[in-house]
């Protein structure tokens, strides 16, 4: 190496090779290790939110599941029908006018309850209907309305004419807040 | 400048001695490259070497600090990616959550009570009934208090009543069932032979129906 019109000494020979060196360590700290230091930081910060919100996207998705799986067995056996919003009131008289209106029929209607998310309404009523058959219709009219509703007591007594017979029960309808546009009238 | 000072004569004496000259080699070489000249050889060996190590060391340099780092880097960008694929993926599956959780919440169960999720179903208890009384018997007053059915029977005799409790018994949901009392009736219909039996039935739980 002979830029000037001599050698470099061994000394100035060491230095420029610090010197090398030492641009060398800075072009890599520069343009390799900063960089790939920066991304990998990049990518661990983003790979942990991303995996915050993968563990809260898969808790969604096991409980869409598990809500989906719920309705579908609902659904195919029939045991329940659908809970109306609250309030569903005026449905439920018109059905059990259309069901009990030939027949003589005292109901007494309670307050709705609330308790979460559900509302349950008890109806207390009595009636009395010319043989057991038309009670097994009637039941079966309101039970399976689609209205999700349980007979609780019912009491069927023959009232000695001619095969009719009195009955007392009480029926519990359910109804849902979610979807009410109004929580007036609740308990 | 002593040699300069030393005095020449030319005297004879001095001119009869004569220098004798001896045939000596002279070197070959006509020509010089002064830009060589001062320059310390390298021993060739040394320089392979030298060389094969500076490549090895910028090779294992490139290698562990560069490439390596470089496809660290690639990997980590990689796993991202893949959870974005992965979340994409869930986020296009729960695009209809917002309509079940809705449908959900008025189809769940989740919100009765165990007595009204265990309720027998009172018209298949009904039903039941019939199918084991009215053949033999006339049926009375039923009653139900949760999943216990009070009937109230009337038959020819206690046989017949305790026959039918048998195969009330056998019905899928029916838990159990016993006759609690039995009575005939005055004096005049004492003669028919009718007895009046209450019969407690304690029905299977709704979900246990069938079993």
């Amino acid at each position: 190496m002979k830029l000037l019109s001599r050698d470099f000494t061994i000394v100035e020979k060491i230095i420029i090779l610090v010197l090398l060196v030492f641009l060398l360590g800075l072009a890599y700290f520069q343009f390799v290790d900063r960089p790939v230091r920066n991304a990998l930081e990049t990518a661990a910060s983003e790979k942990a939110a991303l995996t915050t919100e993968l563990t809260a996207v898969k808790a969604k998705v096991a409980q869409l599941e598990k809500m989906q799986s719920e309705i579908d067995s609902i659904t195919k056996t029939g045991a329940y029908a659908k809970m109306p919003s609250y309030d569903n009131s005026k449905e439920v008289y018109k059905l059990f006018n259309d069901v009990l209106g030939k027949l003589g029929y005292s109901i007494n209607f309670s307050s709705h309850v609330k308790s979460g998310n559900i509302v349950r309404w008890n109806i207390s009523m009595t009636f009395t209907a010319p043989d057991r058959e038309t009670v097994k219709n009637v039941l079966k009219e309101i039970t399976t309305c689609n209205y999700r509703c349980l007979i609780s007591d019912l009491t069927i007594t023959p009232s000695g004419k001619g095969g009719s017979v009195s009955v007392s029960t009480t029926i519990t309808f359910y109804e849902t807040m979610v979807g009410a546009t109004t929580n007036v009238g609740l308990n | 400048m002593a040699l300069l000072d030393k005095k020449i004569s030319f005297k004879k004496e001095n001119l009869s001695k004569q220098t004798k000259y001896t045939k000596v080699k002279l070197p070959n070489k006509r020509t010089i490259n002064f830009a060589d000249v001062g320059k310390k050889k390298i021993n060739p060996l040394i320089a392979v070497i030298g060389v094969v190590l500076i490549i090895t060391a910028a090779a294992l340099f490139s290698k562990f600090a560069v490439i390596d780092r470089l496809q660290q880097v690639a990997d980590a960008q990689a796993e991202v990616a893949q959870i974005k694929a992965e979340l994409d993926t869930l986020y296009k599956k729960i695009a209809g959550y917002g309509e079940i959780n809705d449908l959900y919440a008025h189809y769940t169960i989740t919100e009765m009570s165990d007595t009204e999720l265990n309720r027998a179903d009172r018209i298949n208890a009904i039903e039941m009934l019939e199918r084991n009384v009215e053949e033999k018997a006339s049926l009375g007053a039923i009653s139900f208090k949760e999943n216990t059915l009070t009937v109230t029977v009337t038959a020819p005799s206690l046989q017949i009543i305790n026959e039918m409790a048998g195969q009330i018994n056998l019905e899928s949901n029916v838990d159990y069932c016993t006759v609690t009392t039995a009575s005939t009736p005055g004096s005049k219909e004492e003669e028919s032979g009718t007895v009046t039996a209450r019969i407690i039935i304690h029905l299977k739980k709704a979900l246990e129906e069938g079993t």
